[in-house]
This record gives structure tokens, C-alpha cells and sequence, in this order.
């Protein structure tokens, strides 16, 4: 199921149309940073799906606010130093900044973040129930699992991104899991 | 109730790391629940990102802000100043109020405008009008200027002499109107003698001083509306000093105005605001008489 982005894959694809798992993405981050826009669209193909699914914990239009990070991204890529490792907490760290800000505007306005069933049109009920009961989750458990699970990163990516310390980050991904799986239990025995 | 308990952190931490294989857990529920929520569709290989850093980078060095901002607040306020500056100068040329200095200014500053205009003004007519001069530096109200009531002999000669000056001696806004409608009176009766337009523009500063001359001057006025021509007895309205300047050059030429030029503002200003009149009041108390 997960990708293991970075310097393991050795193969080197520069073509646009190339299959991403064939690709070497530190030398696409290098690329892209030198502002070849092919290597740049390849890391978008790569990272966007599992932004949107990210995105989706904060906003019922993940896709909307996933356009505007990747915005984000193409104007700062310059400035980005680092291999595809690096990268992939950087682009997660836009998107949880932007996320934030999204919900702070919202928060102003008075209106609802709260995910909706309706919004996940083209999904399967599984997947919404599963949405579901990450977001009834407490929100920093949630956050974690969805970046160590969705985004795929490691303990200590995550806790350089939400600002804490790796073990603080096992602990809260251990309480939400046993959270989500007495959820789990409790749905069972419901049925 | 009891997986609860059994549930470690090192079996959350091998659940995570061990979710894209296929080996399942004792906690295989909550295993299938995060495959799920870690499993998503790739895109087509068409899809393309909502921007490319080429098409940002591009116009990021085209959008100077700060210089842009500090060369328009620059711009603003040398504008600014300016108006500032020439508001100021031509309030003190006009009004004569004011520090020593700002006024000379003022008055030097409206001096070289009016040169500029006239060289203009040369050049584009090819230099046969010339209808600005030079602004007298002190700024002269027509009701409080003194109207020369003395038959200097003397001075009168000089006036004569100096009758060609008088086109450089405008008061600023009056005389080109003036200047232009008593032409074409004097162009109407080319005929005449220069006594008759003399005594025809005397008869002004006469009316004020006693009422024969105004009888005269009366029984002038049908004599010259037969003739359905300008009438110089329009322009009483005016100071004497601005009717007295044209009959001064009736037969102005090119050659004259140049050597005009030459002369100071200063000695023409002294002698032909108050010449033209004695001259015009004698030959008009001669007709009188007559």
C-alpha cells in the first residue's frame, strides 16, 4: 500500500508520463528545484492523492485547498534545500499550515468544518465511515495517524511537523489507534 | 473488552510499519480499517498540477514592490512640491505679499514664463505678433493707479520720443484685447490725421476732468457710429495707461518691436505709462480750444 518514496528507488525516469514508482525522487526534488517542470509534475502526481485524503481531515473541499498548497509549492520550490525525504515533510508541513489557516478563516466566519457523507461523492461508504471515525477522534491523535498512515512518514517527520517530540508522537499514535479500534469494537458489538 | 489491554505501543508502532503487508494481525480489524484509509487511486498521467514553477518564477522578478513603491512615492512628492512651489511663487508675483525674496522670485519666474511664451509665441507666428511683454514687478491695480494729470512739456517730448516702447509696457491681462480692437479703429480711419486719433483717444481722461471735453466728446460719438466702426470710446472702462498704449504705435513695424527689445523694461515702464496722455491731453486741449 505505501510507497517508500526516496533514495531506495534507484530508477531514473525523467519523462512526465513516466510511472512514479519507476522514478529516483531525490533527483526529481533536485530537478525540481532547478525548476524543471516535468520533475515537478511527476512529485505533484506522487504527493497529491494522499494530500487531498490529508486535506480531507480539515475541509469538506480538500481538493480546493490542496490546489492552493500546491501553489505554495511551486512558488517556494526554490528556496527548498533538502532530498525527498525532506521534501515530503516540507510539502506536509504547507499543508498543514494552510490547513490551519483555512480553519482559523472559518472559524471567524462561523462556519462548519465538520466532514459531511455528502462530500465524498465517488467514494465508497466504507471509506466514509472510516472518515468518519478518524475525525471523531481527539484532533491531535488524528492528525497523527493521518500523517503517519495517509502521508506516510515516519515518527520523526511527523513530530518535526506538528512540533513534537518523536516519542510524544508514538505516544499519541498508539492512543489514537486503541481509541479507533475500541470505535471499532463498540460499532461491532452495536450491530 | 480485554483487547484493550493487550493493546502496546509496540504493537501500534508494528501495525503502522506493517501495514502494506500482507500478513495479518491479531488486530486485524483495525489493520483492514487503516489499509483503507491509507490506499489511494493514482492520478491519470494526464492530470497536471494547477501551476508550474516556470509560470511562477517568471514574472516573480517583473514585481519590484518596494522599489516600485518608494519610485512612486518619489514621483508624488517632487509633484507635489512642485505645485506646492509654483502656487506659491505665482500667489506672491500676483499679490506682491509676502517675504522680500519669494516675491522678487515670483516676479523673476513670471518674467522667464513670459519670455519662454513670447520666444514660442514667435516662433510659431514667425514673429509678426507679439502681444505678451514683460510683467511689471509691481503689481498695479487700475483704479489706484495715478493718472498723469501734468502738461510736462518735458515729459511729453520724451513720450514722443519714446512712444515706440510702449508695446513692452502691458499690464498684464489687459492690453491685448485693447490693443487689437484700437487697431482696427485706427486701420478704419487710416485717413485721418494722427492729431484727430489723438485727440480721439484723449478724450478718455478728459471726460473725468471737466465736462467741455465731454460735450466734445459727445458730439464726436455719432459722427464715428455712422460709420459703423469699432469705437475707441469703449475702452474709458480701461486705466489710461492701457488706452494710451496703442495710439503710441500706430504704425508699429518688425524693426521697431526689435529694437524695443533692446531697452531696459525699467526706463520704458517710467516714461510711457504717463506719456502718452500728457501728449494726447495737449493736442486735446488744443482742439478744444480750437
Amino acid at each position: 500500500m505505501h510507497e517508500k518514496v526516496g533514495p531506495s528507488r534507484e530508477q531514473s525516469g525523467k519523462s512526465a508520463d513516466a510511472p512514479v514508482d519507476a522514478l529516483d525522487f531525490d533527483q526529481l526534488v533536485e530537478e525540481a528545484v532547478n525548476g524543471s517542470d516535468s520533475a515537478f509534475t511527476l512529485l505533484w502526481r506522487n504527493y497529491q492523492p494522499r494530500m487531498v485524503r490529508y486535506l480531507a481531515m480539515f475541509t469538506t473541499e480538500p481538493e480546493d485547498l490542496c490546489s492552493e498548497v500546491w501553489i505554495k509549492i511551486a512558488t517556494s520550490i526554490k528556496s527548498f534545500n533538502g532530498d525527498s525525504k525532506a521534501f515530503k515533510g516540507w510539502i506536509y508541513t504547507i499543508a498543514r499550515n494552510a490547513a490551519t489557516d483555512l480553519a482559523r478563516k472559518k472559524a471567524r466566519g462561523g462556519t462548519s468544518v465538520e466532514l459531511d457523507d455528502s462530500d465524498w461523492i465517488g467514494e465508497n461508504s466504507t471509506m466514509v465511515e472510516v472518515m468518519d471515525l478518524v475525525k471523531r477522534l481527539p484532533q491531535e491523535y488524528a492528525e497523527v495517524i493521518m500523517l503517519r498512515v495517509v502521508a506516510d512518514l515516519d515518527a520523526s517527520d511527523v513530530a518535526e511537523i506538528v512540533g513534537k517530540t518523536q516519542g510524544n508522537v508514538r505516544v499519541l499514535t498508539h492512543r489514537g489507534l486503541k481509541q479507533l479500534k475500541e470505535m471499532l469494537t463498540n460499532a461491532g458489538e452495536s450491530r | 473488552m480485554n483487547n484493550k489491554d493487550d493493546f502496546s505501543l509496540e504493537q501500534s508502532e508494528e501495525l503502522i510499519a506493517n501495514l502494506n503487508s500482507a500478513e495479518p494481525s491479531e488486530f486485524q480489524q483495525l489493520q483492514s480499517v487503516l489499509n483503507l484509509l491509507g490506499h489511494v487511486a493514482a492520478l491519470p498521467a494526464t492530470s497536471t498540477p494547477p501551476v508550474l514553477p516556470s509560470e511562477i518564477a517568471q514574472p516573480m522578478p517583473l514585481l519590484p514592490v518596494r522599489s516600485a513603491k518608494s519610485h512612486r512615492t518619489f514621483v508624488t512628492s517632487i509633484i507635489v512640491a512642485g505645485f506646492l512651489t509654483s502656487a506659491s511663487l505665482a500667489a506672491a508675483a500676483v499679490t506682491g505679499i509676502g517675504p522680500t525674496p519669494i516675491v522678487n522670485m515670483g516676479h523673476e519666474t513670471a518674467k522667464l514664463v513670459r519670455g519662454v511664451a513670447d520666444a514660442v509665441s514667435h516662433v510659431v507666428t514667425g514673429g509678426s505678433v507679439i502681444t505678451t511683454k514683460v510683467i511689471s514687478p509691481h503689481p498695479q491695480i487700475p483704479g489706484l493707479t495715478p493718472a498723469p494729470t501734468g502738461g510736462d512739456e518735458g515729459s511729453s517730448n520724451a513720450s514722443a520720443g519714446d512712444q515706440s516702447h510702449s508695446s513692452e509696457d502691458f499690464i498684464p491681462g489687459l492690453p491685448s484685447p485693447l490693443t487689437s480692437e484700437v487697431k482696427k479703429t485706427e486701420d478704419g480711419k487710416s485717413g485721418e490725421s494722427g492729431k484727430s486719433n489723438s485727440s480721439h483717444e484723449s478724450q478718455t481722461p478728459k471726460v473725468h476732468e471737466d465736462g467741455k471735453s465731454n460735450s466734445s466728446h459727445e458730439s464726436q460719438t455719432p459722427k464715428v457710429q455712422e460709420n459703423q466702426t469699432p469705437q475707441p470710446e469703449e475702452i474709458p472702462s480701461a486705466t489710461p495707461s492701457a488706452i494710451a498704449f496703442p495710439s503710441a504705435s500706430p504704425t508699429r513695424t518688425k524693426e521697431h518691436i526689435e529694437s524695443d527689445k533692446h531697452k531696459t523694461p525699467e526706463s520704458s515702464r517710467t516714461r510711457t505709462l504717463p506719456t502718452a496722455l500728457p501728449s494726447a491731453n495737449s493736442t486735446e486741449n488744443s482742439s478744444d480750444d480750437d
